[in-house]
């Protein structure tokens, strides 16, 4: 046999960015049809619904500002928003490997990086639009009957919760990403992980709690200005006593999330990189 | 392909192994220009060579170059590389067009020209009709053919197929062959994996072919079947004088045995086949006797594949 080592000029990968988002486009696609997706617009329709009935039953309960910010701290940020990136982040990476279609843009001339962030992003994205329907038919809903506070700070109010929430869907489904890439059953890992590590550990004092995502998020929602004597007041010092939280100032928690989005996207695409396709397909 | 390099695709001292299974052990082969057959049976270690020749795990030990290039490390390579898998797995939520246009465009094809390209792929395998059904959908023929479609989308230089003709009807296998046949005729690479010998066959009469994890045998049917010398290839005749023949022939070199099959039919067993066959001409001349027919009876992929695994 003969064994020449002459070699012949190789040819460029696809760019990052133009394979990317091909990726990310046909994943938004294959992600947008699944049938899990219509259990989360369901899940995700439920604090509208709920809402809805504290409105039309108890229309004087609480102001729109008060509601948004619950909403937000104890049925977005600790439930909903996990859960969101449990369906569309888990199986990001893991579904292609497990089905073995990843062999069909494992062998097109694009990196993996590229492949990793095109499916990530895609993930995101789908994350995000439905949370943020979601959270845009909370605000709606939250307005019946207190059209008087409609103003600056409850638009403004709403935005900040919004970004959080949507940065958590960000970060959490980058990190159910990267376990997909690495682990054969993400899924249960994830739930594990925002059901079992996040609850248990939110609450501890002393800096533990910190070790959470639940708490830089809710460390980040802001609490609508009120006094000590009325309703808001009431519940804001209820809450504070039983949950024991020690805030820590709003740029630390965003450097936190920024950081675990990062170091996951990038410990994923290292997964993903040294991976093999010993599944025929 | 005309004026195109020619693709060399190398193994080098390859081996595989998961824990203490040994895959694949020491293969060295290379391949060129032309449709190659990979064979062997359920286990051999076929389908872990070929992923390994396709870049799609790294190998124990040795190396695997496309042009000189190890192509798992060098992704920009696969803008050469056409893959047909063999599992039928399709991402189930896209529709045909949207998986091909998805591919077409991740092979490196300009923007402007992926929708043409892909109603070009849609029409050449018969699936326009179905382009805008979802994969979910499609019959395992129909996977087939997309998957086919794929391989082809970016005109690659080198084509790696395992198994491309399960679960084709009769017809659509028939035209497949053909294709396969006619990709190796331009010039291309083609490495075809398949148990299905009389299928390979038709392609081909190049292979390769691995048993119990090493290869076996790495070249045409015939000099293959040429090197096995405990089964001495078996050459029917028909002469209209079939006993004169026998005689001449029985004294002649690299004639091992005669025998007469009625009036008009000869059967020779001979050590060398190429031999025998280069020498028969002049046999002929010299006894003025004219052969009408000659067929070999066991050079054919089955009995190579027979005589050398022992199966």
């Amino acid at each position: 046999m003969n064994h020449t080592t002459e070699t012949v000029r190789i040819p460029a990968p696809l760019g990052d960015g133009v394979a990317s988002l091909a990726v990310a486009a046909a994943t938004w696609r294959e992600l947008a049809r699944r049938k899990r997706l219509l259990s989360l617009a369901f899940l995700l329709m439920l604090p509208v619904v709920l809402l809805l009935a504290v409105r039309i039953w108890y229309p004087d309960s609480a102001p729109a500002d008060v509601l948004l910010s619950l909403m937000a701290r104890y049925a977005y940020i600790p439930l909903l928003v996990p859960i969101t990136a449990i369906a569309v982040g888990a199986p990001a990476i893991s579904e292609p490997i497990a089905e073995g279609t990843l062999v069909y843009f494992w062998t097109r001339p694009l990196r993996r990086h590229a492949l990793y962030l095109g499916r990530v992003l895609a993930a995101a994205l789908v994350g995000g639009v439905m949370v943020l329907l979601s959270q845009t038919l909370v605000f709606t809903v939250a307005l019946f009957g207190w059209p008087q506070a409609i103003g600056f700070e409850l638009v403004r109010l709403h935005t900040e919760m919004t970004v959080v929430t949507l940065l958590g869907t960000v970060v959490y489904t980058a990190l159910f990403a990267a376990l997909g890439a690495g682990l054969k059953k993400p899924m249960i890992a994830a739930i594990l992980f925002a059901f079992l590590w996040e609850p248990a550990v939110v609450d501890i004092p002393q800096r533990i709690q910190e070790w959470t995502l639940q708490f830089h998020l809710q460390n980040l929602v802001h609490w609508p200005d009120t006094g000590a004597a009325d309703l808001r007041g009431f519940i804001e010092n209820l809450l504070n006593q039983a949950l024991a939280r020690e805030p820590v100032p709003a740029w630390q928690s965003v450097l936190v999330l920024i950081s675990v989005g990062v170091v996951t996207t990038l410990g994923g695409v290292l997964l993903l990189r040294t991976r093999q396709l010993d599944k025929q397909g | 392909m005309i004026g195109q390099p020619p693709v060399r695709l190398e193994a080098h001292e390859v081996g595989k192994w998961f824990g203490e299974v040994v895959a694949v052990g020491n293969c060295s082969l290379e391949v060129g220009r032309g449709v190659v057959g990979l064979l062997g049976q359920n286990g051999a270690g076929k389908t872990t060579l070929f992923k390994l020749l396709a870049g799609l795990i790294t190998p124990s030990r040795g190396r695997v170059l496309l042009d000189g290039h190890p192509l798992r490390s060098h992704v920009g390579l696969y803008r050469r590389v056409g893959f047909c898998p063999e599992s039928d797995a399709l991402p189930g939520w896209l529709t045909g067009r949207e998986f091909l246009h998805m591919l077409v465009r991740l092979a490196g094809v300009e923007r402007a020209r992926v929708r043409g390209r892909v109603d070009e792929l849609l029409e050449r395998f018969e699936l326009t009709d179905a382009a805008n059904r979802r994969l979910g959908g499609y019959s395992k023929g129909m996977r087939q053919k997309l998957k086919l479609a794929q391989a082809l989308a970016h005109d690659p230089d080198v084509l790696f197929m395992d198994e491309p003709l399960n679960g084709m009807d009769p017809v659509s296998r028939h035209q497949a062959i053909g294709a396969i046949r006619q990709l190796g005729e331009e010039g291309r690479t083609v490495l075809v994996s398949s148990h299905i010998l009389p299928e390979v066959e038709e392609m081909t009469r190049r292979i390769i072919l691995i048993h119990r994890s090493k290869v076996l045998a790495e070249g045409d049917v015939t000099e293959i079947r040429d090197l096995i010398p405990e089964y001495p290839t078996v050459v029917a005749l028909r002469c209209a004088r079939a006993r004169e023949l026998a005689a001449h022939l029985v004294r002649q070199e690299h004639v091992m045995g005669v025998e007469c099959e009625g009036d008009s039919r000869v059967i020779v067993r001979t050590e060398h086949a190429l031999a025998f066959y280069r020498a028969l001409p002049g046999w002929l001349l010299e006894s003025g006797l004219a052969v009408e027919e000659i067929h070999t009876l066991d050079d054919d992929l089955e009995s190579v594949f027979t005589y050398l695994t022992g199966d």
